[in-house]
């Protein structure tokens, strides 16, 4: 096991200003005692529909957002407090260890960078291999993913999404991470791009033994790249299978709504019951279980009671009253 | 043979740039029956979005229309005065935008901006125009449209947003709507609600569409038949189930194989077939047939001639040198 998070929360407080200064009303706990372990060599799927906190929780673990509370245990040490704390060679160790494909290849580039500067600065940074090196690294980085070494003269305006995507993997190989936790890093591509880019980051965790945290709300890509899914909703995880398992056989009601929610690129397939309402405000948090307000199987003990999540036997675990 | 209520032939629009002149599109033939759903499908540059805001004369600039007929309910509209054009948009001939966050007004409530609609072109008075607003907010599933309407677009969700736009574009009851993107800023769960309100408001209004996407599962759920658009140019038309079924084009087969999908396993197989290099751009697309760098079929021929479209069986229209296209010398144009 590589990365274990446990418990980990992120609470904004909800402040109103009144005549005595201002006072708290209320939180959104946008990330609610989330845990899972990430195993080395393996890709997790983590997703969910807007505000359901994967992102969050994906920078949590990295301290881009200080969690409120929780452990995020990297080889054994808790990284939350080497990641906030004042040390900065041991938290440049750890993020050595774990690096961030951001989503937007055209917002996470500086664009009066040429490429080759951007993938210098990993190595000013942490100084991780000799000077003379560098360079050539950098060109050996280009061709890892696929582009040419001659590239890193250029800027990213001169790139199209997919090769700017090719350039943030290649800035977080450059530290020779161990996990990549890629935010949705195809969702801005276009479809024939997306593939190229899957395919990379398949052939690079079988060259470079990557483990991958992969968020996304594509399922289909998801599925794709996957070995374990984790399913968020409102903060919370609300299901983790085995990819096959999760798709197949979903249990928990709202994996279920969300598989069949996908448009299947099938003119005669029939269109699946939708799922009533939207995601609740995240101030106004359902009692008891988070999804019952939309979901079809929900009783009064949903309402009253909030559902652990649950070990099913089979590497799965849901967090639901009447499992599917 | 029906008359269409749409047809377009031959549209060709150009931009002009300082450092000349590119056809972006080039030579795009479409046609919308009536209560009939087009799907216009491609990636980004494929001129998708341009193709059907043509329509409505609406291609901003640097790009002009440039050639080609545009004939609605029979009468060409290249050729009306802007003064027409006006009185038809949004009346006979309405929009759904992508973005819905974008495509409403910040600063009037959502009673105010669609109400305007029915004072422009129905000459309706202010109240009566707000009832029948009202009206139409409860038809796309808002249960308390009193509230919604004096709500401001910043007030409301994304879903909810994109159905007062829904409602805003069948507001005059229009013969033809076009929805470019309507649900891809949108959850999925959100996605297939706004789908589903779609298909049930087409049949209950008897309009045409002409659904603008780049997602195959969304014009698979919506469209009745497909054209699919590369660079600027449509490589296929067929029914939506031949398109899905039996391909002919080279891109359109490519571009559904290299597509993950979420009701298959890839235990078996860890790479997904792609299609090589990049997407052109459209101020500058590749001479000949427009997809030839990229297609694994291409001979030298594809390079310099551009492929007309020919039809392979009845209905099921392909431009493609190897499937029995008539090649054009590219130099004729521009």
């Amino acid at each position: 096991m590589t990365l274990a998070v446990e418990r980990l929360s992120k609470r904004y407080p909800v402040r109103q200003r009144g005549v005595f200064g201002a006072r708290e009303v209320a939180e959104i706990r946008a990330v609610d005692d989330v845990s899972f372990r990430l195993h080395g060599g393996e890709c997790l799927g983590l997703v969910g529909e807007s505000g359901c906190g994967k992102t969050t929780t994906a920078r949590a673990i990295l301290h881009l957002i200080t969690p409120t509370a929780g452990r995020v245990l990297f080889e054994g040490t808790d990284i939350v407090p080497v990641l906030g704390g004042a040390d900065r060679d041991a938290a440049l160790k750890v993020r050595r260890g774990i690096q961030y494909v951001f989503q937007d290849p055209y917002l996470s580039l500086n664009p009066r960078w040429s490429i080759g500067q951007t993938l210098l600065e990993p190595f000013r940074v942490h100084a991780h291999a000799p000077q003379p090196e560098w360079e050539d690294r950098v060109a050996d980085l280009l061709e890892l993913v696929g582009l040419e070494a001659t590239h890193a003269g250029r800027f990213p305006h001169e790139f199209s999404g997919g090769q700017r995507q090719r350039v943030g993997i290649a800035r977080a190989l450059a530290v020779e991470p161990r996990i990549l936790i890629c935010d949705e890093p195809v969702s801005s591509l276009d479809v024939s791009i997306r593939a190229q880019i899957l395919n990379l980051l398949v052939s690079l965790q079988d060259r470079l033994g990557l483990t991958y945290l992969f968020i996304s709300h594509d399922l289909a890509s998801v599925r794709f790249i996957s070995d374990r899914v984790a399913v968020m909703y409102l903060g919370r995880i609300v299901e983790l299978a085995p990819v096959e398992a999760l798709f197949d056989h979903p249990h928990h009601h709202y994996t279920h709504a969300l598989l069949q929610a996908i448009p299947v690129p099938d003119p005669t397939a029939k269109a699946a019951p939708v799922l009533r309402g939207e995601l609740p405000s995240a101030m106004e948090r359902p009692s008891g279980c988070r999804f019952r307000t939309r979901c079809p199987a929900a009783t009064d003990r949903c309402a009253a009671e909030e559902p652990a999540l649950t070990d099913m036997g089979d590497g799965r675990v849901v967090a639901c009253h009447y499992p599917r | 043979m029906t008359i269409d209520l749409l047809d377009v032939r031959g549209l060709a629009v150009d931009f002009f740039t300082r450092t000349g002149v590119t056809r972006a599109i080039d030579g795009v033939d479409f046609s919308v029956g009536r209560r009939e759903t087009l799907g216009l499908v491609g990636e980004s540059g494929s001129g998708k979005t341009l193709s059907s805001v043509a329509v409505l004369r609406l291609v901003p600039p640097p790009a002009r229309i440039t050639g080609g007929r545009i004939t609605f309910d029979g009468v060409d509209l290249l050729t009306r005065p802007p003064i027409a054009m006006a009185a038809l948009r949004g009346r006979r001939i309405a929009m759904v935008f992508q973005n819905p966050g974008y495509s409403l007004n910040p600063i009037l409530t959502i009673g105010a901006q669609l109400a305007e609609i029915l004072v422009w072109h129905e000459k309706l008075s202010r109240a009566a125009a707000m009832e029948r607003v009202a009206e139409m907010l409860r038809l796309v599933g808002i249960t308390d449209a009193a509230v919604r309407l004096r709500q401001f677009p910043h007030e409301l969700s994304g879903g909810m947003k994109q159905r007062i736009c829904i409602a805003r574009a069948l507001l005059c009851r229009p013969d033809l709507v076009l929805a470019d993107e309507p649900t891809t800023n949108l959850d999925v769960t959100i996605q297939a609600q706004i789908l589903e309100l779609l298909h049930e408001l087409k049949d209950r209004f008897a309009t045409s569409m002409i659904l603008v996407t780049h997602d195959m599962g969304v014009v698979a759920r919506m469209a009745d038949r497909i054209s699919v658009m590369y660079a600027g140019a449509i490589c296929e038309t067929a029914d939506a189930a031949t398109i899905f079924r039996a391909p002919l084009h080279p891109y359109t087969r490519a571009l559904l194989q290299s597509m993950p999908r979420a009701d298959r396993s890839y235990r078996a197989e860890r790479v997904l077939p792609v299609i090589p290099g990049r997407i052109p751009s459209l101020a500058d697309p590749p001479g000949g047939c427009r997809f030839h760098p990229r297609c694994p079929e291409a001979e030298p021929a594809c390079r310099h001639l551009r492929p007309a479209p020919v039809e392979a069986s009845p209905g099921h229209v392909v431009s493609c040198l190897k499937r029995g296209s008539p090649g054009v010398e590219a130099n004729a144009a521009a």
